[in-house]
């Protein structure tokens, strides 16, 4: 299993989850990581710096032969306002979340398509489909990779190989909840069946779907955790 | 096509990844080992996700025997008049080309 932005957040919840649950876990990070793990092996890189990730996808196929499961996790998350938002900001975003995530999914789906089995899961954000005021940036970056995987489930479908989307809202013990104002979160639940934020377990339970050897027929899907109002 | 030691290395790396591509259950007639085998068009032998896969099979054998990161089926590949991907044997010569251009490069 590959996890993509284990440094924090998400990426290192699902790192520890999954080597602890006994599959072998690859990781990376632009930046050190601070843990070890058993059945955990770190690859500091870019995920969008094409070299380095063909390198490790290389390095993966040598030592592992195989990869069953791709998450991809790692993103940055921009809130300004489409007027105030610099072309440096929406260039590094669409660099990491469109372009990384791209590679990724690409280089993953080569590797699976050799086993003929694979799973694909993006984390993506309600920010998209509620298209809430500053999110013009990440949102259009989590769009695109939405499309992009919508293309990648049918290309690959023949191979064993399926791909979806966790939509999600605010996730507890993430960090991600401390980044935004109580109005934005209020507003964003409120556009949610459930009206609260989610946990860490609600996206692993979710993943735990999608990954399963019993969801072959399972793809091309976008879940939205919490639920769209 | 020419012969040299590199082309001949490069054979033998498509080769294998033929014989991969053929050990694959399939309904299909295994593909033949030869520089005529013809990979596109009217008596092409592959569809268009046999081909990826046989492609990308090429791609890893010739990553792990050069230690040359080679991208195939790019652009470049793609709109080139005749196609590299005519048969194997234009194959071989385009990757010879790419791994040469890749040496002087360094």
């Amino acid at each position: 299993m590959l996890v993509t932005g284990t440094r924090s957040g998400i990426g290192r919840f699902l790192a520890h989850r999954y080597a602890q649950a006994g599959y072998e876990v690859i990781g990376c990070s632009r930046s050190p990581i601070d843990f070890q793990l058993p059945s955990y092996r770190h690859f500091k890189l870019d995920v969008a710096n094409e070299k380095d990730v063909r390198a490790m996808f290389t390095q993966i196929r040598k030592e592992h032969g195989r990869l069953d499961v791709l998450v991809n996790n790692a993103a940055i998350v921009s809130r300004s306002y489409m007027m105030m938002a610099s072309l440096e900001t929406l260039e590094e975003v669409m660099r990491t979340n469109v372009v990384g995530s791209f590679l990724i999914s690409r280089e993953s789906a080569k590797l699976m398509q050799n086993n003929s089995f694979g799973r694909i899961v993006n984390l993506s954000s309600i920010a998209v489909p509620l298209a809430s005021p500053g999110t013009a940036v990440y949102g259009a970056s989590k769009a695109a990779m939405e499309q992009f995987s919508r293309v990648l489930a049918q290309e690959v479908a023949p191979f064993g190989i399926t791909v979806n989307t966790l939509g999600l809202p605010f996730v507890e013990g993430t960090g991600m909840i401390e980044e935004f104002n109580d109005k934005t979160i209020a507003d964003t639940l409120d556009r949610t069946v459930m009206k609260y934020n989610i946990k860490l377990d609600d996206v692993a339970n979710a993943i735990d779907f999608f990954i399963s050897d019993a969801s072959s027929q399972v793809t091309n899907q976008i879940l939205h955790l919490g639920g769209l109002a | 096509m020419m012969t040299n030691p590199i082309n001949e290395k490069v054979l033998e790396i498509i080769y294998q990844a033929v014989d991969q591509h053929n050990d694959r259950p399939s309904d299909d007639a295994p593909l033949a080992k030869s520089t005529d085998t013809v990979l596109f068009g009217e008596d092409g032998k592959l569809d268009s996700l046999k081909f990826v896969s046989l492609v990308i099979g090429i791609e890893e054998r010739i990553q792990d025997e050069f230690d040359i990161p080679v991208v195939l089926a790019d652009d470049r590949a793609l709109s080139r008049t005749p196609s590299p991907f005519q048969s194997l044997g234009s194959l071989a010569d385009y990757l010879v080309e790419l791994l040469e251009e890749e040496a002087v490069g360094k």
